[in-house]
């Protein structure tokens, strides 16, 4: 689902990746602020580097979300899919429930 | 503040070595249990993964929920097994069919869990087959991959179970006298779609039918849930034409990024990434209106509402119909407390002056 259709806005002026840079250095950043850097190629998929932040923090993958941009990251995105650029961050956000009135 | 401390780095970069089976099925040596290379987790995998014949007794994702609910799956067993995981592997080929599977109830989960955690080192020891000490003295061998379909039926009950639940519930509530005309209506087209809904088909990249199954019901709704209405939101907003550039729909990630930026007091645009893209699309097209979901004490969803042409900013909730009906209540949580905060801030520098928000400090029910 793209960011349009997410209600999010657009990225214009996204700077792509330099040709050639095969890897790059994702922040993953906690609701609590904690930070956990990954290298990683531009072509693996990210569900890799959720695994090992799972795994690192000792969390059920499927009960922590990742946000790139706001936008829930799915199994098949790469850095490469997603247009993510060196230093960028990911966002770690628990399950959340709840009910109303 | 001072920067939060850096937990770890981690390099993902580095090529697995190739994986030759010889130099490890067999060869009793020990399992990579946590931080396995892909090329073993994959040649485990491929071990333990359904023949075609079987895996076609597994009922697609498509298949509508209605025909789904007449499936019948072997039973879950709630039997306390006390065994050694280990024990349930064995060097000897497998000795029985797919019928056995199928006639005999799913080990509990607990116990699968073991099995799945214990099966790379048999399988690194050499063990062909799992022995199934339920059974005939323990003398069966199935195949490694009834780990798999022990898993995958385990699975189907699970979820045929919570399609049950909520065919049920519409049931139930259809046959109360004093239903409305307007949910009867709903609750008659929501059952209608049971006949041709597939019980877990794909929508989009991130959900699945199957995530609305908790819908019908009067269970709690997960962030996945409120994502999925702000998708369609969305699309309906982007869909109207005298909408498209007034008013804009954002998912959680937008409230979770209030969130860490009034948490971590950094409202910079280098800190706050998205924040800033919001404002740079707000400015761009003189938005309206910014609506946005916030989960509050983790228990409860509440609508957000920042009116960038009045200068206000407000919160509501909603009734059973959906319909915002509920003023800000006085005991305001943390986080509508963090939005209230962060927007003053914003509208306190320079920048925040071109959305054209008020001066005064005003806040607005609706």
């Amino acid at each position: 689902m793209s960011q349009e259709e997410q209600g999010l806005p657009t990225q214009d002026n996204d700077v792509k990746p330099e040709e050639g840079n095969n890897t790059i250095n994702i922040k993953v950043v906690s609701s609590t602020g904690e930070e956990v850097f990954f290298k990683i190629k531009q072509s693996t998929k990210l569900i890799k580097l959720q695994s090992a932040y799972a795994s690192k923090v000792g969390k059920d993958v499927n009960s922590i979300r990742f946000l790139y941009d706001g936008v829930r990251i799915n199994d098949d995105d790469t850095p490469a899919t997603l247009d993510m650029e060196d230093n960028d961050t990911i966002d770690v956000m628990v399950e959340q429930v709840g009910g109303t009135s | 503040m001072a920067p939060p401390a850096v937990s770890a780095s981690v390099d993902l970069t580095a090529d697995d070595p190739p994986f030759n089976p010889a130099d490890f099925v067999g060869s009793k040596k020990k399992y990579p249990s946590s931080d396995t290379p892909a090329a073993i987790q994959a040649a485990l995998d491929a071990v333990l993964k359904l023949p075609a014949a079987h895996a076609s007794l597994i009922p697609g994702p498509n298949l509508p929920v209605t025909e789904f609910l007449k499936l019948s799956f072997p039973k879950k067993s709630n039997a306390l097994l006390f065994s050694d995981p280990a024990s349930w592997f064995s060097t000897d080929a497998p000795t029985t069919t797919v019928e056995c599977l199928l006639s005999r109830p799913i080990p509990p989960r607990a116990f699968l869990n073991d099995l799945t955690k214990a099966v790379g080192q048999a399988w690194f020891d050499g063990c062909m087959s799992i022995v199934d000490h339920r059974y005939n003295d323990g003398r069966d061998r199935v195949p490694l991959w009834a780990l798999t379909w022990w898993k995958a039926m385990e699975r189907m009950v699970d979820d045929q179970r919570m399609w049950r639940k909520s065919r049920d519930w519409l049931t139930t509530e259809l046959g109360k006298p004093d239903l409305a005309s307007e949910d009867r209506e709903a609750l008659d087209t929501a059952g209608s779609l049971l006949d041709t809904l597939g019980w877990d088909t794909k929508l989009g990249t991130t959900w699945t039918t199957f995530n609305l199954a908790m819908v019908l019901g009067a269970a709690w709704l997960t962030d996945d849930h409120i994502d999925m209405m702000m998708a369609d939101l969305s699309a309906r907003v982007a869909a109207e034409p005298a909408l498209v550039d007034k008013l804009l729909i954002a998912p959680l990630g937008f409230a979770m990024a209030i969130t860490n930026a009034a948490t971590s007091k950094t409202y910079n645009r280098e800190d706050s990434t998205l924040l800033a893209q919001y404002e740079e699309h707000i400015k761009n097209v003189g938005l309206a209106q910014l609506y946005f979901p916030v989960n509050v004490r983790a228990n409860h969803w509440i609508a957000g509402l920042v009116n960038f042409k009045e200068g206000l900013i407000g919160t509501g909730k909603l009734d059973h119909r959906g319909i915002l009906s509920s003023p800000r209540t006085p005991r305001l949580n943390s986080a509508i407390g963090q939005i209230d905060t962060a927007v003053k801030l914003s509208r306190s520098r320079k920048k925040a002056k071109e959305l054209d928000l008020g001066e005064e400090d005003t806040t607005q029910d609706f």
